[in-house]
């Protein structure tokens, strides 16, 4: 097989942006409703990396306080992991550093990325008060509202994915 | 008792359970297939009969079988062999699920034959059914006669959902999604509802069915249209076996699998 096919997942709190950055990516919309998701949703999506052909599958999960509430079936053969957070609410990025530990001890070799999601809603000096302030570096900051690096993300995991 | 007579007590135990119910369901058989020859009763009475045989015989076995294995357990088991309960936790429970299932289609089979041997039930069913919905008589009976036929063809990686290969006979959808969807299905139902290591078998919607074929680091799932029986299933059972040693001796020997292989083993397996 030429193409590569990637099972990656996107972890994080309820309410932080995981199913509309995948949205963005896939079929490049925004809704404004929140609709939260129950069980999985699959997506997928072709992109060309250094000349590649790369196919994601993209586990879009209920979002959970921890990553160890995550049922495990759901996590078996990932390639890569996005693990989001919501800029605007703190609780969603106060327990990242033992999440952030945990995600590192279960899957030590697959790439991994660190997102602060709807950066839109902060003025650019609130946002790098933030910054400051996480207990772990972010990757990347992103709105799936305005689109702002939500390519980006996905292609730096392939990147790391290659 | 030294732990191995412990073991072959609680064997012995499990095993007269599971011949009980087995002479149970066939007395059960027994009593319905007179039942069905007298011609004058059946059509009034057979069916709440059935009915109530099968949910009792459902309801049956986990109030008979679990106190029994839970006192058996109780008495033979010390605390520290938990190990014990945990091994043989979800092969009884396998065990069981298959039988019940094997059963209850032959049961229904074996009703369907007679029905359609002594008279035309069914007939009078469609034309019932046909004067709800206003389907038309002939759409119905195709529906009900069409042949169990092979629509899709999908190897699975387990755990990640990625599709292997596939060989569908009219590919409308995208395979990928289907293989990842499948996947997701299968992880949210074994992990939702089954206890131990079971896992998911079969998905059916109105006129398809899924059927899942499971392997250590692949599964094997098969599309069907058509009205499916225990012979069909049967063969493909066989078939599928055969398909997996062939798909393993190809992912063995070459390191890198190249697909044309893989499709040629599909294609094959079509046109049996
Ligand atoms: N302003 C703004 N709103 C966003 C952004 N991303 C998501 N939202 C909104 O936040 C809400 C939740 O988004 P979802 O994508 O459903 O969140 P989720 O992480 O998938 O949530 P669960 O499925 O419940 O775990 C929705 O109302 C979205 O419209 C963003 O970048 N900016
Ligand atoms: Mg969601």
């Amino acid at each position: 097989m030429n193409k590569q096919s990637k099972k990656v997942l996107l972890v994080g709190h309820f309410n932080v942006g995981k199913t509309s950055l995948i949205k963005k990516f896939v079929k490049n919309s925004f809704s404004e409703d929140y609709i939260t998701t129950i069980g999985v949703t699959i997506e997928k999506k072709e992109i060309i990396i250094k000349g590649e052909h790369m196919t994601f599958i993209i586990w879009d999960i209920a979002g959970e306080v921890t990553i160890k509430k995550t049922p495990k079936s759901y996590l078996l053969g990932l390639h890569g992991l996005i693990y989001v957070f919501d800029l605007a609410r703190e609780s969603t990025w106060q327990n990242m550093q033992e999440q952030v530990d945990d995600i590192k001890e279960m899957f030590p070799v697959a790439p991994f990325k660190i997102i602060g999601n709807k950066k839109d809603l902060l003025k650019p000096k609130e946002v790098e008060k933030i910054l400051e302030l996480l207990p772990v570096k972010c990757d990347f900051t992103s709105s799936a509202k305005t689109g702002e690096n939500v390519e980006r993300i996905f292609e730096e995991l392939g990147l790391a994915m290659l | 008792m030294g732990q191995k007579e412990q073991l072959d007590k609680l064997r012995e135990l499990l095993l007269e359970e599971d011949r009980e119910l087995h002479s149970k369901v066939t007395e059960n058989l027994d009593q319905i297939t007179a039942l069905l020859h007298e011609r004058e009763k059946f059509e009034t009475k057979v069916d709440p009969i059935i009915e109530d045989r099968l949910r009792k015989f459902e309801k049956d076995i986990p109030q008979k079988m679990g106190p029994a294995i839970t006192a058996a357990l109780k008495v033979q088991i010390a605390d520290s062999q938990n190990e014990v309960v945990d091994l043989l936790y979800p092969i009884i429970g396998k065990l069981i699920s298959k039988f019940i299932r094997i059963e209850i289609q032959r049961l229904s089979e074996k009703i369907d034959q007679q029905l359609s041997n002594m008279f035309s039930w069914k007939g009078f069913l469609r034309r019932f059914k046909n004067k709800l919905e206003g389907t038309s008589e002939s759409e119905l009976l195709l529906r009900d006669t069409a042949p169990p036929l092979l629509e899709e063809f999908f190897i699975v990686e387990k755990g990640s959902g990625i599709l292997i290969d596939s060989y569908s006979r009219n590919q409308t959808i995208d395979q990928d999604m289907i293989a990842g969807m499948l996947t997701a299905i299968k992880a949210f139902v074994e992990d939702a509802f089954s206890k131990g290591n079971q896992e998911l078998e079969v998905i059916e919607y109105e006129s398809y069915k899924i059927q899942i074929f499971n392997f250590q680091t692949y599964y094997i799932a098969l599309v069907i249209s058509g009205v499916m029986n225990a012979k069909f299933l049967l063969h493909l059972q066989d078939s599928v076996l055969s398909f997996a040693e062939k798909f393993k001796s190809y992912t063995s020997n070459n390191e890198t699998t190249s697909n044309t292989d893989i499709t040629l083993l599909l294609k094959e397996f079509f046109n049996e």
